[in-house]
């Protein structure tokens, strides 16, 4: 019961995030391609902000590693 | 490394300010301070623009776009047509392109043409095919058959009413006739094929017209023809149009082989030429004199000096300093990078330009960038895999981009191979089943910790590094609160890791005060060099470093799916759906991996590192040249 737990946990510390960042990545990738299709010099900006909320999603995973490492 | 630039001015007499002008196009190391060419206009220019414009419609209309394939020795050739004053080779080239022209038109009208009958007439065979047989049943028969748009909705009133009229005009001891067969196509509408008798024609139209349905034709059949004889008009004609369209196309191919050279390299000239007379014509005149400013780089001055005094002796004088400081952010930025590191130009592409005088980050990025995207990947049998592709994408110089990121990719794929082998991983764990092989360093499946410390340390060093150059740009550039801003962040970073240090007691507690005076230190640098944003930056900085976690996260994901793509084996034997299955895994993997990798770690590099110290907003170093590259027509 309690490795379900922590499973789930660890799930939800990727899930969640994981959401949030396909969240923030489908407004910024519709708005950058809408950019880029004017403005192609701003492409390198468009990969940055694209890639910047995935942070939120490996944090997320470090987390679940934490949690699965200091308590399964 | 960006150049050092000098400024310019090229003095000389006016009757020799056009051969000075073709001079410094030959040499195309200038970066000439000139107004934008749409801004400019005289008849001269305004001719050459009209048959530039006419250029580039005849090659489209032709439907070329070899630009690559275009060599020098063409356009050497036609520049020979282009040897006449502007106004009289304007002329005689606009003469020979309007002949060329009419010939063009002629062939391109009726293959148009053709093009778009076809498609009716097919569009109206498909139509055709669903009421062929019941055309030619009722043509046996001796009806008349009609077909009419209608509206699905009053169909079955429409076809009461038409019952009625055709019995009024049937003679009573006969029954009336009328068949019909419908096809919805639409939504809202349907195809309705009505067969009546001759005696009974006349009350078709006028039925139909009441319900507003619409009669239907043939395309491109003319006259009073019945829908059988159209049919087999269209039969016809389906038959000899695409023979037809294939000679046509094989005519515009081979003119388009033949011409299309030729009139890219009159297009290019007339855009060279253009670009010289736009010079011409924003050059500042004192009497009997010109002037022309502009910049070079430092180490190209010898070459321009030499070559005006070999070709003009003293009819120009050339004069030349270096900028001021105030004068740098006007000064054009040209990067000069080893050739080792040339192709790793491509990242700043993708950016702003950096501002002259600042930092080049290439050099660190062509270290740095395979070194991170190698050990996502980490995998032998990926980095042998990518080294093939980058093999032959490089061999494309014809394309410049594809040939760079060829080169990048062999760097990845050398450190891939070397991460491959610290991990042991040889298409997953394909190299311990087949011959034993055991990493060097660690297995990344399952020693998850020791890699994520490994790239956090690896992150927190390349982020050091990014504010050292951060405190040096800013020494450099004499941006006071930007060094203090830079070096306050490295202090809090360096004085909590000292702290986090002492805590787990591997340095004595006397470092403990060291490190909280170097924490306050770094504080109130903070606060002076970048207020309360300067202390949320210096928050921004840990998860910068954090940041690098990816680095293992990625690279863990890629080594399961490696290892779940193996295991296909195993559950599936090793028969035709194990080994495919295994196959498409390990490609969905492997494209995974270097899309991945490729895009995380420039995103280490733009933000986390780039973001300490790249100055970007400067203008980028466009020498006034003859330009022979693909961009010729984008230009």
């Amino acid at each position: 019961m309690e490795k379900a737990i922590i499973a789930l946990a660890a799930a939800l510390a990727v899930g969640i995030p994981a959401f949030a960042t396909a969240y923030a990545q489908a407004k910024i990738g519709s708005a950058g391609a809408g950019t880029v299709a004017e403005k192609p010099e701003t492409a390198g900006i468009m990969i940055i902000l694209e890639a910047i909320p995935e942070t939120m999603v490996i944090l997320g995973f470090v987390v679940a590693i934490m949690l699965i490492l200091q308590f399964a | 490394m960006i150049r050092d630039m000098v400024r310019i001015a090229v003095w000389g007499l006016i009757s020799q300010r056009s051969n000075v002008i073709e001079v410094l196009h030959d040499l195309g190391v200038v970066h000439l301070e000139t107004p934008q060419r749409t801004e400019l206009s005289n008849q001269e220019i305004d001719k050459l623009r009209l048959l530039r414009g006419k250029l580039l419609g005849l090659l489209e209309a032709l439907e070329w776009s070899d630009w690559n394939t275009l060599g020098s020795d063409l356009i050497e050739r036609a520049r020979n047509s282009f040897d006449l004053p502007v106004n009289e080779a304007v002329r005689e080239v606009d003469r020979s392109l309007d002949r060329f022209n009419n010939r063009l038109s002629v062939t391109l009208k009726e293959r148009n043409s053709l093009r778009d009958l076809f498609l009716q007439l097919h569009q109206a065979e498909e139509i055709i095919n669903h009421f062929k047989n019941f055309i030619i049943d009722e043509g046996k028969k001796g009806k008349n058959v009609s077909l009419w748009w209608n509206s699905k909705n009053t169909q079955t009133r429409l076809l009461n009413d038409l019952k009625k009229e055709i019995r009024k005009l049937t003679p009573v001891k006969d029954r009336e006739y009328l068949r019909y067969h419908s096809v919805p196509i639409r939504e809202k509408e349907s195809l309705l094929s009505i067969s009546v008798d001759m005696e009974a024609l006349s009350a078709v139209p006028e039925v139909m017209g009441s319900f507003d349905a619409i009669k239907w034709k043939v395309p491109s059949v003319t006259g009073d023809l019945s829908l059988m004889e159209s049919v087999r008009q269209v039969e016809e004609n389906l038959s000899w149009i695409p023979l037809r369209l294939e000679e046509l196309e094989k005519v515009i191919s081979e003119t388009r082989q033949s011409w299309g050279p030729k009139l890219a390299s009159l297009y290019i000239l007339a855009d060279e030429k253009l670009e010289e007379l736009v010079v011409e014509e924003s050059s500042l005149e004192k009497g009997n004199y010109f002037m022309l400013e502009g910049w070079i780089p430092s180490d190209e001055l010898d070459l321009l000096s030499e070559r005006l005094q070999k070709d003009f002796q003293e009819d120009v004088l050339l004069r030349w300093r270096y900028p001021s400081s105030d004068e740098w952010n006007l000064v054009p930025t040209s990067l000069y990078n080893w050739k080792v590191f040339k192709p790793f130009e491509l990242f700043l592409k993708l950016l702003e330009t950096p501002k002259y005088k600042s930092l080049d980050p290439t050099a660190f990025i062509a270290v740095f960038f395979p070194l991170f995207s190698g050990c996502m990947v980490g995998d032998v049998g990926y980095g042998l895999v990518t080294a093939f592709f980058a093999h032959f994408l490089y061999r494309k110089k014809h394309n410049q981009i594809l040939s760079d990121i060829g080169y990048i990719l062999i760097f990845v794929s050398f450190w891939s191979i070397l991460w491959g082998i610290a991990f042991g991983e040889f298409f997953g764990d394909l190299g311990h089943r087949l011959f034993h092989m055991e990493p060097l360093w660690l297995e990344r499946s399952h020693a998850v910790m020791p890699v994520m410390i490994f790239t956090v340390s690896l992150g927190a060093a390349h982020v050091i590094l990014g504010l050292l150059l951060g405190i040096f740009e800013g020494i450099k550039q004499k941006h006071h609160r930007h060094w203090m801003e830079k070096a306050g962040n490295l202090g809090v970073l360096v004085s909590l890791f000292l702290c986090l240090i002492i805590l787990k007691g591997w340095l004595p507690g006397p470092f403990f005060t060291i490190s909280i005076s170097l924490l306050v230190i770094s504080v109130i640098l903070l606060m002076v060099g970048g207020g309360i944003g300067g202390l949320v930056e210096s928050l921004g900085t840990f998860g910068n470093i954090l940041s690098y976690v990816r680095i293992a996260a990625i690279g863990l994901s890629s080594a399961i799916l490696a290892i779940v793509a193996s295991e296909f084996i195993n559950v599936f034997g090793l028969g035709i759906l194990g080994i495919f299955m295994a196959v498409a895994i390990h490609i969905l993997n492997f494209v995974l991996a270097i899309g991945g990798s490729g895009l995380h770690s420039a995103r280490l590099h733009y933000v986390e590192f780039m973001g300490k110290f790249y100055s970007s907003g400067g203008e980028e170093y466009k020498p006034f040249s003859r330009r022979r590259s693909s961009h010729w027509k984008k230009r």
